[in-house]
């Protein structure tokens, strides 16, 4: 029903999906995003932790609160976004791949014909 | 009064409560007794002989033995049923209480006003033209308006009561307590007879100062008394 | 007649050592919990703990046999303000058996002041409840969908919801949590919900009350308690170097793989060392959570490192 990760907080996972969805351009900058009861409607989750997805994103200065308006997307965010995401790619998916490359045992020649295949 | 007038509603939300009921209790005392007439009517004459009627009159205490039978299942039913509700909606025990005595006060007029208008159709209609007496006895005051509309009420209202003490009491304590609340009243009235019977002069003459009332009052304590035990379990009722 | 209580008196529910005995056995004992309002808690255990129980002593159904219970600062006992704030439909809830569905709804509108008429025919509808069928005759899922008819167009203050979905189907579930949402973010109150199909609602909860044995195991947030248990699946021996002196919640053996339900978070440690021992790490869900907590019980519980009382929102 709330299609989120086991195991991941929901809030985190939510604010991961919003920040995807920025960088996809469905909100650009300085547009609206849905509001905490919206995004609680939408995934079927407590206002609360819908509310603690959008403050992380606050946090992180990917989007911030216009008074009586609700929140919107900062200027800069989804180049903020790409930058950070960037910098977590290796941590994030280079070393699991390498570990997992060990564990079958491809070489890293290998490796990088896989990848040239695909791209 | 707003809170317990919440409870009133509940047990009018059956309508039949306060309509149906009374009268029908009533009219099907009132077939019950055209029944038996017509029955000794086909076997001697139509109408029936002065003699008989004049035993109908004295004897017919089918209104009075009608009522309890209803009202008391009504009364138990009624705490029983709606408590677990009333509860369920906010409400304290007492105004349940409260509310649900209104509502018996409502079905005990309703039957009395219903009796009061069946004792002047049977006049108007010469005791139901075969002269049947049902409501024109002696057991509701032999045909006296006010007195026959006292009785009734105050019959009813006992009963009910009577009932709702019963189911109280089994919300409260269970299926013994129901039976030793029944005990305990059954044990109340014989000790009060015996006092009276060793009594006999003090109370002989008070009942005959009361005069065609005696019944009606007795009555009437009686109902005081099982009000004051619905309420004392009511307070200890749990679902 | 306001149904809410004036600015600045306390709110919220507090329970301070309570208890519940049935005769000898004690059911419920020292349960004591600050329940801050408008919230949606979650009361979660295994069947038979004690959940309705507890709910029922909150609002004076049956009495406490020990402790205090206050809901605004007041004890709710023949407390007819305070109680006026409440709905508690039980699970097995009895009706007048010979009232119609419309004539419970009609009762009902009158104990609370701000009954929300429109919202109730709405909700009927959705449900398909039947108007003019006799209590007796309402099947489990159409008890259910009143409860919930009832219990959501009251916009009482603190609102109980026992097992509110036994009998219904996924999609009327569905309907039901959407609506609830929709009512708590309308009309945000207190909603206590006592539930044993806990991975479906875990989402809708704010913050979980764990009953096991008659005491509260368990109190956090619930985005925490999701993810305060992990499995851990592998040859015998390497899982437990693994799993340390960290609490294990429960067990299970094949052969010799040993599946072990842990308590806490799992860490990049955990994640490095499983891999080079080739150990499976799983999220364990809520429902499994307390699952392992009804089979295993928890020892020398520190509710302290799983207690996030916010004292202001």
């Amino acid at each position: 029903m709330t299609a989120f990760a086991e195991g991941r907080p929901i809030f985190l996972d939510l604010a991961d999906r919003m920040a995807d969805d920025i960088l996809a351009g469905i909100y650009p900058e300085e547009t609206q995003v849905p509001s905490t009861n919206e995004l609680a409607a939408h995934y079927r989750i407590n206002p609360a932790t819908a509310g603690k997805a959008l403050n992380r994103l606050v946090d992180q200065n990917v989007i911030y609160k216009k008074r009586g308006l609700g929140m919107f997307v900062a200027t800069g965010a989804p180049e903020a976004l790409r930058a950070s995401r960037r910098a977590s790619f290796t941590a994030e998916f280079v070393l699991p791949l390498l570990d997992e490359a060990a564990r079958v045992g491809l070489t890293t020649d290998e490796i990088v014909t896989m990848i040239k295949d695909q791209s | 009064m707003t809170y317990a007038r919440r409870s009133l509603r509940l047990y009018l939300a059956n309508r039949s409560y306060v309509t149906l009921i009374p009268g029908g209790i009533l009219v099907i005392m009132l077939a019950m007794s055209l029944v038996i007439g017509v029955a000794i009517g086909m076997a001697t004459e139509f109408p029936l002989s002065a003699q008989i009627q004049e035993g109908m009159r004295e004897n017919n205490g089918g209104a009075v033995y009608s009522i309890p039978g209803f009202l008391i299942s009504l009364g138990a039913l009624a705490v029983n049923r709606n408590f677990a509700m009333a509860l369920a909606f906010g409400s304290t025990r007492r105004h349940f209480w409260l509310g649900t005595l209104m509502g018996f006060a409502l079905t005990s007029g309703a039957t009395a006003a219903s009796a009061v208008v069946l004792l002047a159709l049977e006049k108007a209609t010469n005791h139901w033209f075969f002269g049947v007496y049902a409501f024109d006895v002696a057991a509701l005051g032999k045909g006296d308006y006010v007195l026959t509309f006292a009785s009734v009420f105050v019959l009813a209202v006992l009963s009910l009561a009577l009932g709702a003490l019963f189911g109280t009491a089994y919300r409260a304590f269970g299926t013994k307590g129901a039976l030793l609340t029944g005990l305990a009243a059954a044990v109340l009235v014989v000790a009060v007879t015996l006092l009276s019977a060793s009594n006999k002069e003090t109370v002989g003459s008070w009942l005959g100062a009361l005069g065609v009332w005696a019944a009606v009052v007795v009555a009437a304590i009686a109902a005081a008394i099982s009000i004051a035990g619905s309420y004392a379990a009511n307070r200890l009722a749990r679902l | 007649m306001t149904s809410h209580p004036p600015a600045g008196t306390p709110s919220g529910i507090v329970l301070e050592h309570v208890t519940k005995r049935f005769g000898r056995t004690e059911v419920l004992t020292d349960i004591s919990a600050v329940l801050p309002p408008g919230r949606i808690y979650g009361l979660l255990g295994a069947n038979g703990v004690g959940k309705t129980t507890l709910m029922s002593l909150v609002c004076n159904h049956t009495f406490r046999s020990g402790g205090t219970v206050l809901i605004d600062g007041e004890d709710p006992a023949e407390n007819p303000v305070v109680l006026g704030r409440t709905c508690f439909i039980r699970e097995d809830q009895p009706y007048n058996d010979a009232f119609k569905v419309r004539d419970v709804l009609s009762a009902v509108s009158w104990f609370y002041p701000d009954w929300d008429a429109a919202l109730a025919e709405r909700l009927a509808d959705r449900f398909h409840l039947p108007h003019r069928t006799t209590c007796k005759k309402l099947s489990r899922g159409q008890r259910s969908a009143l409860a919930i008819v009832i219990s959501l167009a009251s916009r009482a203050a603190y609102t109980f919801l026992d097992e509110p979905y036994l009998g219904l189907d996924p999609s009327a579930r569905g309907i039901f949590y959407d609506e609830l949402l929709l009512a708590y973010s309308e009309h945000p109150r207190t909603i206590v919900m006592s539930t044993h199909l806990i991975d479906e609602a875990a989402g809708l909860l704010e913050e979980v009350l764990v009953l096991h044995e008659g005491r509260i195991v368990l109190r956090a947030d619930a985005d925490e308690a999701r993810t305060s248990a992990f499995v851990a699946r592998g040859l015998d021996s390497a899982v437990t170097a693994l799993v340390g002196h960290r609490e294990v919640l429960s067990e299970r053996r094949l052969g010799s793989i040993l599946s072990v339900t842990v308590r806490g978070a799992r860490t990049a440690d955990d994640e490095s060392r499983a891999r080079a021992a080739n150990i499976a790490l799983e999220a364990a869900s809520l429902q499994e959570l307390v699952a392992a907590i009804g089979i295993g019980g928890i020892g020398g519980v520190d509710t302290e490192s799983f207690t996030t009382q916010r004292t202001s929102r």
